[in-house]
């Protein structure tokens, strides 16, 4: 899909900006409906406001929405008439949360000063380098594999372009640690049904944000598409 | 390094106010303005006081006058942006203290203090806090539980501290036409009662036209429902040096809320004011969701 974000002023005025892409698709700025961008900053609050200013001008036939997850994790959705998702900027200034490893703090600083500026037609993004771009890459394989099968392409990613070298598992091994496993303990009777309410729970939420953020019409056709 | 800080301004020296803000204006950025009814005046008193250094038994003869000024007092709280610290006093009293809040609060009390045989009396018409923490306690006294940090202000919008809890925001173009505000009502800063106002109506509009409207609604509430200081001065300048979402204000959105097909403004009704006189028809704004 041919852009009407106008990447170029974005990054161009982040330029001066301690910022870096993680996991950029390489047909960038070329994208699909509906795709995301991931990045890593120190100071998220400017970053958004330089975005969202670049973004000013597509109000007249988008909606841009910015939603604070946290003080570290914000996103800006730009938005189809109809809700659609068209592209995501996905913000943060500390790592993601991952459940199954845990990840040196510092990792997240070697990302954003350890960035490689690449060219883009007439300008210059930051993106990860490769030895982090491997390590995120493994990362993510390691946070989802058992759900999602298909993050076994960030292991291709690794081995297509060489990546697992000595340098790579030196600084997987500095940057992380696994989770220690636990025994698997037999659930009570209480903890079933707390974690089934618990469940529906989550799902009553989820169903009111989405109404409350995109209308009740768009929370029918989603569930609608989901059933 | 800046700090935040306040000057009371008691009963006795409110009839003094406008030229107090006009003064502490030029020095300082006015951040709040609020007035405050005492029920008990000992008490208050003591209460102000107990955030200082010295011990109330020392303080107690020096603010025996208070007891017999109006029953009122005006905090103004400032960002002292060159607060040029330094310790005074001796032994136990030894403190540090803003040398720039020391010299504007003798300042002050030269011009407005009364006189007695054409000497200064020890019957201050205001007080000023030598730190920030004084500060804190006294928002909190005032029932600003969050104390200092309502001056926070979350920067990747820039939002006001009463609009801080939202997590969800839409940057839209909405027609001027649609905008309302809640317009302050009433005899004055005590009996007063909110009333949704399209933008065009409001004294802020009115006011780019014939100023004195305007000036007339901030002298009427200033301190009561408004706590923002502004006054006719600031708002020419602005009128006059405006430019929306550019420079260092790019993300200084005017925040609106929709309800009932109607986008409220929460915060930049000056700058929608100004924008709508300057014939916009539409303008692009922060919808808090």
């Amino acid at each position: 899909m041919s852009s009407i974000i106008n990447f170029k002023n974005i990054f161009s005025n982040l330029e001066n900006e301690f910022y870096v892409i993680i996991k950029l698709n390489p047909s960038f700025p070329i994208f699909t409906k509906g795709s995301d961008i991931d990045i890593f900053c120190f100071d998220i609050d400017k970053v958004v406001s330089l975005i969202l200013f670049n973004l000013n001008e597509l109000t007249y036939s988008y909606k841009i929405q910015l939603t604070k997850k946290n003080e570290t994790h914000f996103y800006i959705d730009i938005l189809e008439k109809n809700g659609d998702i068209y592209f995501r900027f996905d913000l943060y200034s500390t790592l993601p949360k991952y459940y199954n490893l845990n990840i040196k703090e510092s990792f997240f600083y070697a990302c954003v000063y350890e960035s490689q500026k690449k060219k883009i037609d007439d300008y210059f993004i930051k993106v990860v380098s490769d030895e982090n771009e491997a390590i995120l890459r493994y990362i993510e394989y390691h946070e989802w594999y058992s759900s999602r099968p298909d993050k076994i392409k960030h292991i291709d990613y690794i081995l297509e372009n060489r990546l697992n070298n000595k340098s790579f598992f030196d600084r997987l091994h500095y940057f992380i640690a696994f989770n220690e496993t636990l025994e698997c303990e037999k659930k009570s009777f209480f903890k079933n049904w707390f974690e089934f309410f618990e469940g529906y729970l989550n799902k009553i939420k989820i169903v009111y944000n989405y109404i409350k953020t995109r209308g009740l019409k768009a929370t029918l056709i989603k569930i609608k598409e989901k059933l | 390094m800046d700090r935040i800080d306040t000057i009371i301004v008691w009963g006795h020296g409110i009839q003094y106010l406008n030229d107090i803000l006009k003064y502490t204006d030029e020095k300082f950025e006015i951040l709040k303005v609020k007035r405050h009814k005492i029920k008990n005046v000992k008490k208050f008193i003591k209460d102000v006081y107990s955030f200082d250094y010295a011990p109330f038994w020392h303080l107690k003869d020096k603010t025996k006058y208070l007891l017999k000024v109006p029953k009122e007092a005006v905090f103004i709280f400032i960002k002292n942006l060159n607060p040029d610290e330094d310790y005074f006093g001796e032994g136990k009293f030894r403190h540090k203290e803003s040398k720039t809040l020391k010299s504007f609060k003798e300042f002050l009390r030269d011009k407005f203090n009364p006189y007695e045989n054409n000497k200064r009396t020890h019957n201050h018409i205001i007080h000023a806090t030598d730190n920030p923490t004084q500060t804190h306690c006294l928002l909190k006294l005032l029932g600003f539980k969050e104390g200092i940090k309502i001056f926070e202000e979350d920067k990747f919008i820039k939002l006001p501290y009463y609009l801080k809890g939202y997590k969800n925001f839409e940057i839209k173009k909405i027609d001027m036409n649609n905008l309302y505000a809640n317009i302050v009502k009433g005899e004055n800063w005590e009996i007063f009662e909110l009333e949704l106002t399209s933008l065009d109506k409001t004294p802020h509009y009115l006011g780019i036209q014939n100023i004195e409207v305007y000036q007339n609604y901030i002298d009427k509430f200033l301190g009561g429902p408004l706590t923002d200081y502004y006054n006719s001065k600031r708002y020419q300048k602005l009128i006059n040096n405006f430019q929306y979402l550019q420079g260092n204000f790019i993300n200084n959105y005017i925040i609106v809320k929709k309800i009932d097909n109607k986008f409220i403004i929460l915060d930049g009704l000056h700058r929608a004011s100004i924008l709508y006189s300057q014939g916009h028809k539409e303008i692009i704004v922060c919808q808090v969701l």
